[in-house]
């Protein structure tokens, strides 16, 4: 069988349409370029699509980047700064000589309360369940990953085409069975008042 | 003396551990075309160098891992045990008549399994670029071989062919369990690798 050749086959519009962002960014080249320019002469949606791409592109890179004040960024910085270094004289000024005392008793409270909190972490994790971890060499757990693959990509196949037959076989139901004794009923029943109205 | 007996218990164990080195050598290489499960995707003309996934599991490397999996997960030991080979090969689609040709080669191919005994399991002809073929091989007793050919959403073509012992019923429950954890992170794993490859050229 002969198979039209890159060039020769037109470029649907779904597609041409996944490839408009990699024209406008200069990407796109060679036969996809000229197959894509050719499906755009003669399809204006696509054209359309285009310009609208262009107009959001070139709105994007119109917008004004303005400075922030100066006044701004040193107050940000000043307050991160402060955040991040907090100044010993200011604690000490805050609680005067107070201050020193409670960090003596504190500091180690929370050290205490660190640990309480990691043994108490670690036995919870004790009573979950144990998580499987892959033995073996690095080949065999990767194997081991791909057989898996494998066979959860059959199963999935299989059932996705099953649901499929089965949403065919639903469709059929409701076309010979429920459509020819409900629907048509009822539609028989609103459509002939109708008519007598109308006539 | 000594030395001598040292030698002579050396070249000893050498050639007791001779025949089983060479023993797994030759499971390795043991031609799986002839087995009735087995598909030859060489079949499709796709080149297989393009191939973007190439998974390649014989019986010696999967017997390995069901030992490795024995402990924590029997039912999957169990099937690995029985199975002679897992093949998985994918390939990335550019362009609109790629899709057609490989949608045709394929339906060429699923003519041959036909003809050479396969049953169709599925054959769902969504559209264009959307199609997937499950064929089986039954055996006298056992199904002995699986395989699917897909194209998924105009870009990917997908063949897997499982060959051995299977019980469909197994695979089904297996790969149920299997397909959020596994199906995804690796899949999106390929994807990865494959994109960066692209990068590189």
């Amino acid at each position: 069988m002969r198979h039209a050749a890159p060039e020769e086959t037109p470029l649907s519009c779904a597609r041409a349409l996944v490839l408009l962002e990699v024209f406008l960014d200069g990407e796109l080249q060679g036969q996809r370029l000229s197959r894509f320019q050719a499906h755009l002469r003669s399809c204006t949606d696509c054209k359309g699509e285009l310009e609208e791409a262009r107009k959001i592109q070139e709105g994007l890179a119109d917008l004004p980047t303005g400075d922030c004040p100066s006044a701004v960024t040193q107050r940000v910085l000043a307050w991160a700064a402060a955040r991040e270094a907090p100044d010993e004289r200011s604690r000490s000024r805050r609680f005067g000589g107070w201050g020193k005392r409670l960090a003596m008793i504190w500091r180690p409270a929370v050290a205490g309360l660190g640990v309480a909190v990691t043994a108490l972490l670690i036995a919870l994790a004790a009573r979950e369940p144990a998580r499987r971890v892959p033995q073996g060499t690095p080949q065999q757990v990767r194997a081991e990953q791909e057989a898996r693959w494998a066979l959860a990509y059959v199963a999935r196949m299989t059932r996705r085409s099953s649901d499929q037959a089965l949403g065919q076989v639903m469709d059929e139901v409701v076309d010979n069975v429920i459509g020819g004794t409900v629907v048509a009923p009822i539609s028989e029943a609103v459509r002939r008042p109708l008519e007598e109205d109308g006539s | 003396m000594r030395s001598k007996t040292l030698w002579g218990l050396a070249l000893l164990a050498g050639l007791w551990l001779l025949p089983v080195s060479a023993g797994a050598e030759g499971k390795a290489k043991e031609d799986y075309s002839k087995l009735a499960g087995y598909v030859d995707f060489a079949d499709l003309g796709l080149n297989e160098e393009e191939a973007v996934v190439e998974v390649y599991l014989h019986d010696a490397l999967l017997g390995m891992v069901a030992s490795m999996s024995k402990g924590s997960d029997p039912e999957l030991a169990d099937m690995l045990n029985k199975l002679k080979l897992i093949r998985v090969q994918k390939f990335l689609l550019d362009d609109d008549a790629k899709v057609g040709t490989v949608e045709d080669q394929i339906s060429a191919l699923a003519g041959k399994l036909e003809k050479s005994g396969w049953t169709a399991a599925v054959r769902m002809r969504e559209k264009k670029g959307d199609n997937v073929y499950v064929y089986m091989k039954m055996g006298d007793k056992v199904l002995e071989g699986i395989t699917v050919m897909a194209v998924e959403g105009g870009e990917s073509a997908t063949f897997v062919n499982i060959v051995g012992e299977i019980d469909p019923e197994q695979i089904g429950r297996l790969g149920h369990k299997f397909d959020i954890d596994e199906l995804d992170d690796l899949g999106d794993q390929w994807h990865e690798h494959s994109r960066d490859q692209k990068e590189k050229k």
